[in-house]
């Protein structure tokens, strides 16, 4: 008898424990930007309580400097307020939790349009993220403070194959249109991969971050969108300096079955792709989720309990794939534009929240994450 | 390896300019609103049109709600009416125009609510008990917003979409007897065309304010589809299509060619789908008719 509780222990550790190149499991809150004091600790109590140990920060350069340092480079400089994101993170570093950044959001000073999606002006963005980089080194201290924790990864920019975060994608020459966006987004990555890394040399910089496009506008208008491919492509010809590409990936159907690009079933084009960028380059999924009602910016949805079984499935495919190192879910909570949280608008759970829970629990991250 | 195609349902609304003589089109047709799920098939979609264009569409499926949405704005925006994913959220039972602002009836059981929308503004929710089984209906006009069948009640709306329909004065139809039940319910202007079983049969009648109520049709088998519009009414029965205009009694008209998908009419016109293949692989033909 004592025999076979333990063959069924050694059975069920087996199914539950995490195969040995799990992805990273964790989780984004995009409402996290919208708290401070008192409230902010209750959200991150909130986000505490879902077990993830890695999270994806907004870094909204754009509220952060809304107007420009007269020295960008100092994270000191008066024009900065950081006073929020240095509560988000040693709020996250004292519950245990990882942070990686992702900073889009151009401000009016650095835009040549004047609006927050235009593709910025490369010497602001590049000083930009040299204060960042430098302020989340680890070993910089805001006077008369302890230092702040440090963020090693940092994800430049955010979808920019899309116009809603980087515009423009194109233009046009006579009959042909040029998709201008990945040449564009390249110097942009040169100039922040060379600026973080001086800042601190074990960050990791994440490229790419591309959106779930599975096609490339046929037209040059405002709305025109880069397929992720393209995007990639385009990338390849500049051959930027990156550590990781991100990719987001918001299947239409089941993690299995999905066919469309990008998707779980086709990661091995996206890997394919990317050797030609560069070879072997680890993959972020920094967004992936499932809806669970109908908003205007997302009109594929699926039931709860569907959410849940392919939140598993998510993860258990990810841990297939070797090159993906982490997988992000997208999000913490619904909102009238997003409703792929594992909380409802109301704060109930909903029953991806449990599994997300005990994956995360199965799943701690390696060392290497939580140095 | 042979990659499967069919991950998701859809349903699509799209417009399609009239031609000149209004009995076919012209132009491409343009989609307005797509929903899209991976719960299963999209069984029913319900729709609304006001007379400045705007459409009101809902699109359920079995076992589970489907969403409201109306469009658009000018720069072809849509506005979420109603979406709700938990498990057994209330369904979209009518949808309906007062006005540019829309209103959706949801619910299940004796649990309803009545959402409203002005094309800019947010959503107004009423929550309500309805004493009655359901059908319902939400009217379009200023005649009635609401329908309890089983005392066939029509209580009027004249009065701020901010009341609560329920609450107002109810007008008295004369009922289906004891032997009858109401079915299903059609608004349209200040007519209510309702269905009735009664016994083997199904009968198809026509209410107007404030107090007359007509036979238009009796079947031996239930109506495929009713509609009615612009003072005309037209029912499928089986492949035949009866049509009447101005409350006569409804006369045979055309034969489909296959199983009647949907019907819509508008005075003397009328257009059905017919379904070509079952399941997935089901094609749709339109075709379009004079009511007689």
């Amino acid at each position: 008898m004592k025999r076979s509780v333990a063959l069924i222990a050694l059975v069920l550790a087996i199914i539950v424990s995490a195969p040995a190149n799990a992805a990273v499991v964790a989780l984004h809150d995009d409402g996290i930007t919208n708290f401070t004091g008192q409230r902010l600790e209750q959200r991150l109590d909130l986000l505490a309580g879902t077990n993830t140990k890695v999270t994806r920060v907004d870094v909204l350069w754009r509220r952060i400097a809304p107007t420009r340092p007269s020295n960008p480079r100092d994270p000191s400089d008066p024009a900065y307020d950081w006073e929020q994101l240095d509560d988000i993170v040693r709020g996250l570093s004292s519950r245990g939790i990882t942070a990686m950044f992702t900073f889009y959001r151009t401000p009016a000073w650095a835009s040549p349009s004047g609006r927050e999606n235009a593709a910025p002006r490369l010497a602001d963005s590049g000083r930009f993220t040299r204060a960042l980089a430098t302020r989340y080194s680890g070993t910089y201290a805001p006077v008369g403070e302890q230092p702040l924790p440090e963020v090693r990864r940092i994800e430049v920019w955010n979808e920019p194959n899309l116009p809603f975060f980087y515009a423009p994608q194109c233009r046009r020459s006579g009959r042909k249109i040029v998709r201008t966006a990945p040449r564009r987004y390249s110097a942009l990555l040169r100039v922040a991969y060379r600026e973080i890394h001086r800042a601190n040399a074990d960050a990791i910089v994440i490229g790419g971050v591309t959106g779930p496009a599975s096609s490339s506008s046929s037209t040059c208008s405002a709305d025109a969108s880069t397929s992720a491919l393209d995007f990639i492509a385009g990338m390849a010809k500049e051959r930027p300096p990156l550590d990781a590409y991100a990719q987001h990936i918001y299947p239409i159907g089941s993690p299995a079955r999905a066919s469309f690009f990008p998707s779980w079933r086709t990661i091995g084009r996206l890997e394919r792709a990317l050797d030609r960028l560069k070879r072997g380059a680890p993959i972020y999924v920094t967004e992936t989720g499932y809806h669970t009602s109908y908003n205007r910016f997302h009109r594929y949805f699926v039931s709860e309990s569907q959410q849940a079984a392919w939140l598993d499935q998510t993860y258990r495919i990810a841990a297939r794939r070797p090159r993906v190192e982490v997988v992000v879910w997208f999000n913490l909570q619904d909102n009238p534009f997003w409703t792929g949280g594992l909380l409802r608008r109301d704060s109930t759970r909903k029953p991806s929240f449990d599994r997300f829970a005990r994956l995360a629990t199965l799943n701690p991250p390696p060392e290497s994450w939580t140095r | 390896m042979k990659l499967p195609t069919f991950t998701y349902y859809r349903a699509r609304i799209s417009t399609v300019r009239l031609s000149r003589n209004r009995l076919g089109f012209a132009g491409r047709p343009e989609r307005k609103i797509i929903i899209r799920t991976s719960i299963g098939p999209v069984a029913t979609a319900k729709l609304a049109i006001n007379d400045e264009g705007a459409i009101l569409a809902a699109a359920n499926g079995r076992g589970f709600a489907g969403p409201v949405v109306w469009c658009c704005t000018p720069e072809g925006e849509e506005r979420v009416v109603y979406s709700d994913g938990r498990t057994g959220a209330g369904r979209p039972i009518s949808l309906a125009f007062q006005g540019s602002t829309a209103r959706a009836l949801v619910g299940g059981g004796a649990n309803l609510s009545i959402l409203e929308r002005d094309p800019q503004g947010t959503v107004h929710r009423e929550d309500f008990r309805a004493a009655a089984a359901p059908p319902y209906v939400i009217g379009r006009t200023r005649m009635a917003s609401i329908i309890s069948p089983g005392s066939a009640t029509v209580p009027t709306d004249t009065i701020s979409a901010r009341n609560s329909p329920v609450l107002l004065p109810a007008r008295l139809f004369p009922g289906p007897g004891p032997s009858g039940r109401i079915t299903n319910l059609w608004m349209d202007g200040d007519t209510v065309i309702a269905q009735v079983r009664r016994a083997a049969r199904w009968e198809i009648y026509r209410y107007t304010a404030p107090k007359s109520r007509r036979l238009l049709l009796r079947a031996s088998q239930r109506p495929r589809a009713v509609a009615v519009g612009g003072g005309a009414v037209a029912v499928a029965v089986g492949r035949t299509i009866w049509s009447a205009r101005g409350g006569k009694r409804l006369k045979k008209g055309p034969r489909a060619t296959s199983v009647v998908a949907a019907l819509a009419v508008d005075g003397t016109r009328m257009a059905w789908f017919e379904r070509r293949g079952r399941g997935a692989d089901a094609a749709l033909r339109l075709r379009m008719g004079r009511v007689r």
